[in-house]
């Protein structure tokens, strides 16, 4: 009797130790499949929050900035923080190129403002010259000197219509550009600043150059403020060197600006991208370089400096080239995807 | 004996008029627009009166000024600028110049000043 009692027991026990085990072992699976689940999760939510802020970091805003997205929880909340401030910092950065561009047009002024002159004083003398020959010239030489005075205004509207597209602010728009096209384009900026500053010109473009895929008013106010600094660095006058090409295999193109001017200090060189920086006084805004970086970088390709005290500076601009296989170097990667 | 005058100017109109004016008034103008050039002509024979643009490419109008005072005393220098500082004028002076005009040039004033230097 009372061994029955005892194996009763025993079975209940052990049935009841196997239903405890049992249910343990479903608890553990199904909560290793939650922990799995949410794991995976949050990782690769951690994956998009960290493709973000590699963009942002690059200085690639507008990549981070393009998808709005409705917050679930505390992660996407994180994420849409991470593409407003991007979004912020982007604004920022058009505000801050504008005013550095306004800078850079400051000390192109005089120089413009002397090329101006040659065509005016040129009409000047040709209306001067109409009026007091006007009872000896032929009809035909007269028909000249009007033809002369419209080539001059011509040439009036093009210096001015050249400063009006650095100045203008427009959305940055990206096209195969020739890199020869823009080197001629930039230069034309500051021909006449060069002359006045005695400063002589080395121009040496490569042929069958690889074309770039660019926002051609930016690289042309990367290379403009390169000029600039390098005249402002020549006062005695010198040399100006800008040359153009292709990194090995044609992957890349290469922009040189090199002047025989003052050079810079060591203890100055770790500093010239940082903004704020100048060593003009209140004449800079340092913000010159640090703006050029930041255009360079965002065009995926890279700035750099050598220099030493008393022997010239050179500047290197490497911009990717354009791959023409539909593919372009900016292919935007989508980062909430 | 026309009295002959020498204008450098790498504007091309500045040169065509000035001499079309100048040979009006009866002087013998030759023209260069390339500085390097007009330094070489000045060393082959000396003109009444040289005109001369300041700023231009290779040669300038100080090393052109430099020049004719080297070589010939009685050669007068006007000289034309349109960019004109103070600094550039007293240099001008210093090396001994007849007259400096800033740009735009008013031909009656050239003119008057032309028939000067070559009366003296």
């Amino acid at each position: 009797m009372l061994k029955q009692e005892r194996k009763n027991v025993n079975r209940i026990i052990s049935r009841t130790v196997i239903t405890l085990l049992v249910s343990l072992g479903v608890i553990l699976i199904f909560q290793l499949g939650v922990w799995q689940y949410f794991f995976h999760f949050i990782i690769k939510e951690l994956a998009i929050m960290e493709n973000l802020i590699r963009l942002v970091s690059k200085g690639r805003f507008h990549e981070v900035a393009i998808k709005p997205i409705s917050p679930k929880n505390e992660i996407d909340y994180a994420i849409k923080a991470i593409s407003d401030m991007a979004n912020e910092l982007e604004k920022r950065e058009v505000v801050l190129l504008q005013s550095e561009k306004l800078a850079g047009l400051g000390v192109l002024i005089s120089g413009v403002a002397h090329e101006l002159g040659n065509p005016l004083n040129n009409i000047s003398l040709m209306a001067q010259a109409y009026l007091s020959l006007y009872d000896i010239l032929g009809d035909n030489e007269k028909k000249t000197f009007m033809a002369d005075v419209i080539t001059q205004t011509d040439r009036i509207s093009k210096i001015i219509n050249n400063l009006l597209d650095f100045s203008r602010q427009k959305k940055p728009e990206l096209k195969e550009y020739d890199p020869g096209e823009i080197v001629d384009r930039s230069l034309a900026l500051v021909s006449n600043q060069m002359k006045i500053s005695n400063v002589k010109l080395r121009k040496l473009i490569t042929d069958h150059l690889p074309r770039i895929y660019v926002d051609a008013p930016q690289i042309e106010q990367v290379l403009v403020n390169l000029y600039i600094n390098a005249i402002a660095a020549m006062p005695e006058g010198g040399e100006l060197t800008v040359a153009v090409a292709p990194a090995p295999a044609n992957r890349d193109v290469i922009f040189k600006v090199k002047d025989t001017g003052v050079g810079i200090p060591k203890e100055v060189l770790p500093h010239i991208f940082d903004p704020f920086f100048t060593t003009k006084g209140t004449k800079g805004t340092g913000l010159g370089l640090s703006v050029s970086y930041g255009i360079i970088r965002q065009h995926h390709g890279e700035i750099t400096v050598e220099s030493e005290a008393g022997q010239g500076t050179t500047f290197l601009v490497r911009l990717p080239a354009y791959q023409n296989k539909g593919e372009k170097p900016d292919a935007q990667e989508n980062p909430h995807s | 004996m026309p009295k002959k005058i020498l204008i450098v100017d790498d504007e091309k109109i500045v040169c065509d008029m000035a001499k079309r004016v100048l040979e009006h008034e009866g002087y013998e103008v030759e023209t260069f627009t390339d500085s390097s050039l007009a330094l070489e002509r000045i060393k082959e024979g000396p003109f009444d009166l040289v005109i001369t643009d300041l700023k231009m490419e290779n040669v300038s109008g100080m090393d052109i000024l430099r020049e004719v005072n080297n070589r010939y005393a009685d050669t007068k220098v006007i000289m034309l600028t349109a960019y004109a500082t103070l600094d550039a004028a007293i240099d001008a002076i210093r090396e001994k110049i007849f007259d400096f005009f800033p740009k735009p040039v008013k031909i009656d004033d050239l003119k008057k000043s032309v028939k000067k230097a070559l009366e003296e």
